[in-house]
């Protein structure tokens, strides 16, 4: 009997090892939910020298995007840091299995020359016992931060078949000092906080800093002699001008998705309005004359379309009009007040501010206004702004009260995975970049 | 007489902001109703904000008819910093806001009205009111309510006289409040113009910008 037992159970193991192949995993993001997939990254390796300069940053860069994604949770390394890895080989699939982990990335690192780094990476999937992708790419030594967010990037594609967002910065205000006296100054970091750079000093109040889709400038407001001006910064050249000089305030500015227009609002005479300037020819059209006030424009990332806010109906609404200012249609109805709408660069949603029953809350609606969803809520919550794939919108929240303040988070489109963004000071008026590039090749 | 006097004054205010605002239905309910005057509980649509004794301190306790400024002297002050203070320790510096508002109380009317008389006695001196919301909003907007707020009490001073070359307007949105805390009674302060007089090197809060050349 005993010996029947343990042939049964020694078939049974020989049977475990002969499991068909499993079908690849995959990750839907669009539900809500998602169980975060355990991944394990190894030290890529390389030389000792390598590895203490550049794979342990690589490691620490791939890693924090993939578990901030909220798509992955990571498996502590002591937990595999015995396990010998080989580059060249296939993993022991039934060892990883054993840990927990679904998906295992490796690499290797291998110098060129004095600036270039040589590096190559696969990414395993452990149930399906395969290579999901395997790429070889050149980084500049002075940016390794760089190659680890396109290499993250490139495993989120794969496992998605999204595209990625790490390769990306992002701009703020960074504000300092007393709430009757904030001392405000423009930020830029990489989207995981790293590289931090200021762009101005804290000479000027600074408000909402906007990436140009074509990378080479920002736009923002800066109040200079008491009056709100609209600026645009030249990232290259280091130098700020203003637009124009207008004889009222100017502000809300956001660009076109071809780059060369500017959308923003004057206010004079107690009405406020939509204009854009051709910033080639610095041509001015107006595109809303009310009496009332209209700002927050935002463009589809067709070009086609600006959505905006308006209190043209007596409180403030959005609205959507052609891009030559004709065909408005306002697009929210439910109760509260709805502001800054930002539309999706997948130009599938629009996301807002919405103001009820005392609350702030960050929501997204479709263009044209139905299917209403709440992504967070709280005391204040304002200024969402989009990934560059239109999965993740980051905003700022306010905390109450004389020492309370503004600091970034985000969160997903799904509504999950809210975060803080570290910044180290109160931080307010997040912009995304678009991708910094084309991002690795792959299939 | 008296309830005459009350409703011209009314009537005029009715006209006058109807104009700027651009919501008569609004605007109607809201100047028949005398609390409102006086800064109490209103209700605005979904956002129930209550304004509790959050109205003018030194003023909360006058009824409308009686002016406090009417009978004070206006002097000609002798430079912008004595222009200010003169302006500033009287009380009738700035008026105050309902949430989402920029209607003028009466008693922010009778300001306005003395800043009427000290612009009259000190042709030499300019203005800039300054407009202001509460944190209770979105940046963009605040800024514009801002400069509707402001643009409001300017148009008042210049239907008492006041050339409207003499008067700028500018608006700081949420970003300079008087009051820090998360309340009512910080909110209401907030929402506020604040009249200053002009000096050459205007600037807020940095030493000397020369207009739109600038360095970081």
């Amino acid at each position: 009997m005993r010996n029947l037992f343990a042939i049964i159970a020694l078939l049974a193991m020989i049977a475990g090892f002969f499991k068909p192949a499993q079908a690849e995993t995959e990750i839907d993001i669009t539900q809500g939910n998602v169980d975060p997939l355990p991944i394990a990254v190894a030290l890529f390796e390389g030389s000792r020298d390598l590895q203490a300069s550049y794979g342990k940053t690589l490691l620490q860069v791939i890693r924090g995007d993939l578990i901030r994604s909220g798509l992955f949770r990571g498996l502590k390394n002591s937990i595999f840091a015995e396990q010998k890895i080989s580059f060249n080989k296939s993993p022991k699939f039934g060892i990883w299995r054993g840990f927990g982990t679904d998906i295992l990335i490796v690499g290797e690192m291998k110098n060129i020359t004095k600036r270039r780094l040589g590096i190559s990476f696969r990414v395993w999937d452990i149930q399906a016992r395969r290579q999901l992708l395997g790429l070889q790419i050149t980084a500049d030594k002075s940016n390794i931060r760089r190659a680890g967010h396109l290499i993250a990037d490139a495993v989120y594609q794969r496992l998605t078949g999204e595209d990625g967002y790490f390769d990306t910065r992002i701009v703020y205000v960074e504000e300092k000092g007393p709430k009757d006296l904030r001392k405000k100054r423009l930020m830029i970091m990489d989207q995981d906080g790293a590289r931090k750079e200021y762009l101005t000093d804290d000479s000027h109040i600074i408000i909402t800093p906007r990436f140009s889709p074509t990378l080479q400038e920002i736009t923002y407001v800066s109040f200079v002699s008491k009056r709100a001006r609209v600026h645009l910064y030249n990232i290259e050249k280091k130098t700020h001008e203003i637009i124009a000089e207008f004889d009222s305030i100017s502000f809300a500015p956001r660009y076109a998705p071809n780059g060369s227009t500017l959308v923003f609002s004057l206010a004079k005479g107690g009405r406020t309005n939509i204009y854009t300037m051709n910033l080639l020819t610095r041509k001015i059209k107006q595109l809303t004359d009310e009496n009332s006030i209209n700002t927050a424009p935002s463009y589809s990332p067709d070009g086609k379309y600006i959505a905006f806010e308006s209190d043209r109906g007596g409180k403030q609404q959005i609205y959507v009009m052609r891009a030559n200012g004709s065909r408005v249609r306002r697009i929210s109805f439910s109760a509260g007040f709805y502001g800054t709408p930002v539309w999706s660069p997948r130009g599938d949603l629009i996301a807002f501010t919405k103001q009820y029953k005392g609350r702030f809350l960050i929501g997204v609606m479709r263009p044209d206004g139905s299917g209403e969803r709440i992504l967070t809520s709280g005391f204040h919550n304002e200024g969402p702004t989009w990934s560059p794939n239109g999965r993740v919108v980051i905003f700022y929240r306010e905390t109450p009260g004389s020492k309370g303040g503004p600091s970034i988070w985000s969160v997903d489109l799904t509504g999950y995975n809210e975060r803080r963004v570290q910044t180290g000071t109160f931080a307010s008026d997040p912009a995304w970049s678009p991708k910094l590039g084309k991002g690795l090749p792959i299939k | 007489m008296n309830l005459l006097f009350k409703n011209f004054v009314l009537a005029f205010a009715l006209i006058f902001v109807a104009a700027c605002s651009g919501n008569p239905a609004q605007v109607g309910d809201a100047m028949m109703d005398d609390d409102v005057m006086m800064g109490e509980e209103m209700e605005m649509g979904d956002a129930m904000m209550s304004d509790e004794g959050a109205g003018y301190d030194v003023l909360a306790n006058s009824t409308e008819g009686e002016d406090q400024w009417a009978s004070i002297e206006i002097i000609a002050a002798d430079s912008a910093e004595s222009a200010s203070e003169f302006m500033t320790s009287n009380g009738f510096d700035r008026g105050r806001f309902d949430t989402n508002s920029s209607e003028l109380y009466w008693v922010t009317q009778n300001a306005l009205k003395a800043q009427a008389r000290f612009l009259e006695e000190n042709p030499d001196y300019n203005i800039v009111i300054e407009g202001h919301a509460d944190e209770r909003g979105t940046d963009e907007f605040n800024l514009a309510l801002g400069e509707r707020r402001a643009n409001t009490a300017r148009e008042y001073l210049v239907a008492q006289g006041v050339d409207p070359l003499r008067v700028e307007v500018v608006s700081f949105g949420e970003e300079r409040p008087v009051e820090t805390c998360s309340d009512e009674s910080c909110w209401s302060q907030n929402r506020r113009f604040v009249t200053t007089i002009k000096t050459d090197d205007d600037g807020d809060e940095a030493e000397g910008d020369e207009g739109d050349v600038f360095d970081f």
